[in-house]
């Protein structure tokens, strides 16, 4: 009796990647849970590995970090951002007009901060504004793994989400059409001036819209919060994603588009949707550590100063501008500070516009993306810190024992 | 002192006064929320005039209406009440609704507040204090001594089944159909003070009572009792306790008006009570008004003659046309005999609206809460 078939396996691309994700969701699920131990959000410790990973990546060649695998993290945020826009009421301005004057004042302060501070590190004024324009996001990955782990519920988290969705859409949009304006500028042609971030933005919706609009029609023959349901919504997400990526359209604008369309159609319709919540969990923990991979590259010698100065400018802009203004939504004045603290977060989402802009656009330049990416690896640790712990002060945590 | 805490401090005879625990929701699932404490300081900044306060987990409010002898008075207050109350949710994103029991919750999510009585209360009783996220109406009638109370107290026990239901709006419970009309009143039959009043006629006989329970250290004050109808001597009242907040507050009005009609009657009437065997059927005949509503059989317990509960409403507001004449309740009673006869209760919207999707229903009672556009009985 001969056996033809080799004996010694044979590891191949997709396999490679299969490893590599059952290595990385293990990981970084053993970290997560070391994390909570010492009472640490656990997306904190989904970082930790992800960065230990990244500079284990250089060591060794074979695991590819930036190949096919790092499609589930993406998978896990558009999940997240999904969630995010079930949560989120684009409405609620309307019946509190001072959330739209907190929002406004917010993105405002932080623009302007961001902005001149880069100015004084010699950044020319565009590629500044670009910056300034990712810096709004709020990261509402990190916020909505955060209230999710603390079972948090009242109006700073509330607001926390709703503030961290429209930054997000804010600066997606801002970050997209600067650069495709910048883009078509050094590209010298007019009629690519106009079209291509046209093509970007309108593209982008146009694909979110379609899809939501589709989902959400299409749950009438699903019945209402169902599991067919919950599977429609994870093939939009991926149908999102891929013909997002297919078609060189904006990910992260057509992923929290795609969130908070959907659930705007449900809610016009009255129809109703489930949402992933811990089904989503392996998918998130994927997507917090691939964030992590990307941060250990980060010449912190060179970058420390001029991105600390960008994290604390930015936190300041962010803190003192909520503090202030959402007294008047009815917080008082702790709260209203909390909730400034609770923006802090910057992560895998600004991550994707960064290294979207630092590949397209190669004019960015290397200091820039570089302080960019150093801000996000530091704020990818301290902002979920800071959500958390004002989460918890605003009292609007569970208590320990009943947390997730 | 403890002789003269428990004083009855008489009032008007046919005040009232209204009570209503009413639920706090977010507005994607309409799931309760943490949000009474929120909802509370926004009133207060708006400046909305009346009474309305935290209950024991962050997830109710109680609104509470002054004294009136007149229905429509009620009415007005209660629909103001109501109003700064939705205004102020819109502007948090939150929803506020009716019924005795939120239809899907889990109990052991709710978060009790933060204040040393309701700590005390959570520390006493465990997962009941947190099973107790239930929302009822407390109706107040003012009574001219303390002998009148108890004897009105006791006269209206035959007519218990009535109010509870009149007022059935919890079917659902923790996202199961209960096939009760209302769930909520046996969550309190768990506590250990709950039931109906000892068979006790005159004040001078009811302090002696209270003073021999407080004294081997039973209960603390009348607070501990959690009877279906029980005297509260520094108000002057006797209060009903059985119902279920409705789905709206005309109904909620609606159901005061009978009471203060029925004990107008009473009063006036005096009835003989008949001795402790009054409360013979009483248990089963409120368990079934929880369970069926108003198809229940009501067993008498000195003929054992029956009759359903609905029949017996109706028949009882026939024969209070003279005093609603006289307090000028004649719509408010109109209106539930016309729910009775088509059959209309809180429960039975309920049911029709779930339609398997309870989130869609917790939707439809807050859209009902905000106006006054219910059939009638609902």
């Amino acid at each position: 009796m001969t056996f033809d078939a080799p004996m010694h396996g044979n590891l191949g691309l997709p396999e490679t990647g299969m490893l590599v994700v059952a290595v990385l969701l293990l990981a970084g699920a053993l970290a997560g849970e070391l994390a909570a131990r010492v009472r640490l959000p656990r997306i904190v410790g989904y970082a930790l590995a992800g960065i230990g990973f990244g500079f284990a990546d250089t060591g060794l060649p074979m695991v590819d970090l930036v190949g096919p695998a790092r499609l589930f993290g993406e998978l896990g945020l558009g999940l997240l951002l999904f969630d995010l826009g079930r949560r989120v009421d684009p409405g609620w301005w309307r019946r509190d007009p001072s959330l739209a004057a907190t929002a406004l004042l917010e993105m405002g302060a932080t623009f302007a901060a961001c902005f001149a501070l880069l100015i004084t590190f010699g950044i020319p004024a565009p590629w500044a504004a670009v910056a300034a324009a990712v810096a709004l996001s709020s990261s509402p990955a990190v916020a909505v793994a955060v209230v999710r782990d603390l079972k948090a519920q009242g109006q700073v988290t509330e607001r926390l989400l709703w503030l961290s969705g429209v930054n997000t859409v804010a600066a997606a949009l801002a970050a997209t059409m600067l650069l495709a304006w910048l883009h078509a500028e050094y590209a010298a042609n007019p009629w690519t001036a106009l079209l291509h971030p046209l093509y970007l933005v309108a593209g982008s919706l146009a694909l979110a819209s379609a899809i939501a609009w589709s989902l959400s029609s299409g749950s009438r023959f699903m019945g209402p919060g169902t599991t067919g349901r919950l599977l429609g919504s994870l093939a939009a997400v991926l149908l999102a994603l891929a013909l997002a990526r297919a078609g060189g359209l904006s990910v992260p604008l057509t992923l929290i588009a795609l969130g908070l369309l959907t659930h705007m159609f449900d809610r016009r319709h009255q129809r109703r949707s489930q949402e992933f919540g811990e089904t989503a969990r392996p998918l998130v923990v994927l997507f917090f550590v691939f964030a992590g991979t990307g941060l250990a590259l980060v010449d912190f010698e060179r970058y420390a100063v001029p991105a600390l100065a960008l994290v604390a400018v930015r936190w300041l802009a962010k803190w003192l501008a909520v503090g202030v203004a959402a007294r008047f939504s009815g917080l008082d004045f702790r709260r209203s500070f909390r909730l400034g603290l609770a923006l802090m977060p910057m992560s895998g989402l600004s991550l994707m516009l960064v290294t979207d802009a630092g590949r397209f656009y190669p004019e960015m330049g290397a200091d820039l993306t570089g302080i960019l990416i150093t801000a996000i690896a530091i704020l990818e640790l301290l902002g979920p810190l800071a959500t958390h712990f004002a989460l918890v002060r605003a009292g609007e945590a569970a208590q320990e024992n009943e947390r997730a | 002192m403890p002789e003269d805490v428990l004083e009855f401090a008489p009032s008007a005879t046919l005040s009232m006064g209204v009570e209503l625990e009413v639920q706090v929701l977010e507005t994607v699932d309409f799931n309760l929320t943490q949000g009474a404490s929120y909802l509370l300081e926004q009133i207060r900044r708006a400046k909305v005039a009346g009474d309305i306060k935290h209950e024991v987990t962050e997830s109710m409010v109680e609104l509470a209406t002054g004294i009136h002898t007149r229905h429509d008075e009620l009415l007005a207050e209660l629909g103001a009440l109501r109003d700064g109350l939705v205004a102020a949710a819109d502007r948090l994103n939150l929803a506020v609704c009716g019924g005795g029991a939120h239809p899907f919750q889990r109990w052991e999510e709710r978060r009790i507040v933060d204040n040393p009585r309701y700590r005390r209360v959570s520390e006493l009783y465990g997962y009941l204090a947190k099973q107790f996220t239930v929302f009822g109406q407390h109706v107040h009638i003012g009574c001219p001594s303390g002998d009148d109370a108890l004897y009105l107290l006791h006269a209206l026990s035959r007519y218990v089944p009535h109010f509870i239901a009149l007022a059935a709006s919890s079917p659902y419970y923790q996202g199961a159909d209960t096939r009760f009309a209302t769930s909520r009143l046996h969550v309190v039959s768990a506590f250990p003070l709950a039931g109906h009043c000892p068979w006790v006629t005159t004040w001078d006989e009811f302090r002696a009572y209270f003073e021999r329970m407080r004294a081997v250290g039973i209960v603390a004050s009348m607070k501990d009792f959690y009877w279906d109808i029980r005297p509260k001597p520094e108000y002057g009242t006797i209060e009903l306790r059985v119902c279920d907040t409705p789905l709206t507050v005309r109904q909620a009005a609606a159901i005061a008006a009978y009471l203060q009609t029925l004990a107008r009657r009473l009063l006036r009437e005096r009835h003989t009570l008949g001795g402790p065997d009054r409360y013979l059927a009483y248990a089963v005949n409120r368990f079934n008004a929880c369970r069926f509503g108003f198809d229940a059989e009501l067993i008498d317990a000195f003929d054992g003659a029956r009759c359903r509960v609905a029949d017996d409403i109706l028949a009882t507001v026939d024969m209070l046309a003279e005093d609603a004449v006289a307090l000028g309740t004649g719509d408010a009673l109109a209106e539930l005999a016309a729910g009775v006869r088509a059959g209309m209760s809180g429960a039975g919207w309920m049911r029709e609206r779930a339609a398997g999707d309870l989130s869609a229903l917790v939707a439809a009672q807050a859209a009902l809460w905000r106006g006054d556009g219910a059939p009638a009985g609902v």
